[in-house]
């Protein structure tokens, strides 16, 4: 299908794309790699007046080392973050979430700050945010600003950012250590996205959980911290009985998600063994072999 | 698709009811919602424009209003059309006296079809739940305000 007419406009440097914005705020969309915008624009879903492409911006892509944190660019695909070195090294849920998303093409074109802005209630990368207890970084006609994770997903298909404003990047301080993680989740064939998805950031000492992080998505409208489940987890040991009966409560006091592929209480259901086995899979990574 | 639920409000139900078949409340109330005309008894005529993250959608339609006992219940059928597809519903809402005010149940089903019943179902329970708890958290702030004045 073809899209309703808009204006095209690929500007050179971030003012002037903010300025772009601030101009025509709810009528204007950005574009980076495509893969939720252009779908929505050729059902006719979405008709925005102006599309602002900030592929020109290509400072927008990196993916830095800072120290103890990790800089990643919103434009940086799905791809580049699963195949970067200092991902890799430094935060590796980065390159393990990064690698069940979509398929190659979504991954080669979709970008990092794409999905998160989208906010899709299903989407991979907003489990991985909470539990690695990142920061968006929003620049907007008042300079830059930064949001938690846990502040920035706030509604179905609703991020923090605003009307005028452009996630530029996001920033992950290196999880303390030893560490474990891992990310499960069960997808929806078709469409690739989780009906239900757990990511979650561990950090041991010996033979208990010191810290525990996770994040829920495909579940409720948007991704969330499953709390009780974590202060569970710390401090417990790392048998699989300890950590069922701690993931038991992963969708608790959630209003839950259902649709046709999954009912509420099936919904319920999943998030509470793929947050166990993402637990249990975290540890046994850690340890070399199941315990 | 079923939307039910409830919603408590602070007045009476003596005060909740007309609010609940007043077109410039409602106007107020329904998210999106730009006219609601009476067009003849129980019939009123409406403009919504709804939207979800990039997604937005401008429905004209009917809201029918009938077996309407003062105080106590009444049913409400909806009919809409869209560019992005057609919405068909009906709703019963009951009001209930309770030691703090009103509670409002509300028990509806929804047909959904065209573009965005099929690309959309994924979404369409909790936009119509969501559209359901944002139209009461209103109705709260509007009769709140009336009933202090």
């Amino acid at each position: 299908m073809i899209p309703t007419s808009f204006d095209y406009v690929a500007p050179e440097s971030l003012d002037e794309a903010v300025a772009l914005l601030q101009k025509h705020g709810d009528d204007a969309k950005v574009l980076t790699g495509g893969q939720s915008l252009i779908p929505l624009l050729r059902l006719r879903l979405a008709r925005p007046g102006v599309v602002v492409d900030l592929r020109k911006l290509s400072d927008l892509g990196r993916i830095e080392s800072a120290g103890e944190a990790l800089e990643i660019g919103a434009a940086a695909t799905h791809a580049e973050v699963m195949n970067s070195a200092a991902a890799l090294e430094k935060c590796p849920l980065l390159s393990e979430t990064a690698g069940e998303i979509g398929d190659v093409q979504v991954r080669n074109t979709g970008t990092i700050g794409g999905s998160l802005v989208h906010a899709d209630p299903a989407a991979d990368w907003p489990a991985a945010m909470l539990a690695l207890g990142a920061t968006m970084v929003l620049s907007g006609p008042q300079g830059e600003r930064a949001v938690a994770a846990e502040d920035f997903f706030v509604g179905l298909l609703e991020s923090a950012a605003q009307p005028g404003e452009i996630l530029t990047g996001i920033r992950v301080t290196v999880p303390r250590q030893p560490a474990a993680r891992a990310y499960r989740k069960l997808a929806q064939s078709a469409s690739g996205f989780a009906l239900a998805g757990a990511a979650v950031q561990l950090a041991l000492d010996g033979d208990t959980i010191a810290e525990a992080r996770i994040g829920i998505t495909g579940v409720a409208e948007h991704a969330y911290r499953p709390r009780e489940v974590e202060a569970a987890l710390t401090g417990g040991a790392l048998d699989a009985s300890s950590v069922e009966t701690a993931c038991a409560s992963a969708a608790e006091g959630v209003e839950v998600l259902e649709d046709i592929h999954a009912g509420a209480a099936y919904r319920g259901h999943l998030a509470s063994v793929l947050t166990k086995r993402a637990v249990l899979a975290a540890i046994e990574r850690a340890h070399g072999h199941a315990s | 698709m079923k939307i039910t639920g409830s919603a408590d409000l602070a007045p009476a139900p003596e005060d909740v009811f007309p609010r609940l078949l007043d077109p410039a409340v409602l106007i107020r109330c329904i998210p999106g919602c730009e006219k609601m005309e009476l067009v003849s008894e129980g019939v009123y005529s409406t403009l919504v424009r709804a939207g979800v993250g990039p997604v937005k959608g401008e429905f004209v339609g009917e809201v029918t209003l009938s077996d309407v006992v003062d105080r106590e219940s009444y049913r409400m059928a909806v009919a809409g059309k869209s560019a992005v597809g057609h919405a068909n519903g009906a709703a019963t809402i009951k009001l209930e006296a309770t030691e703090s005010g009103t509670r409002i149940h509300y028990a509806g089903d929804a047909q959904v079809a065209g573009l965005i019943a099929s690309v959309g179902s994924r979404l369409l329970q909790s936009v119509a739940n969501k559209i359901a708890r944002d139209f009461f958290k209103s109705l709260a702030v509007e009769v709140a305000a009336e009933s202090s004045t």
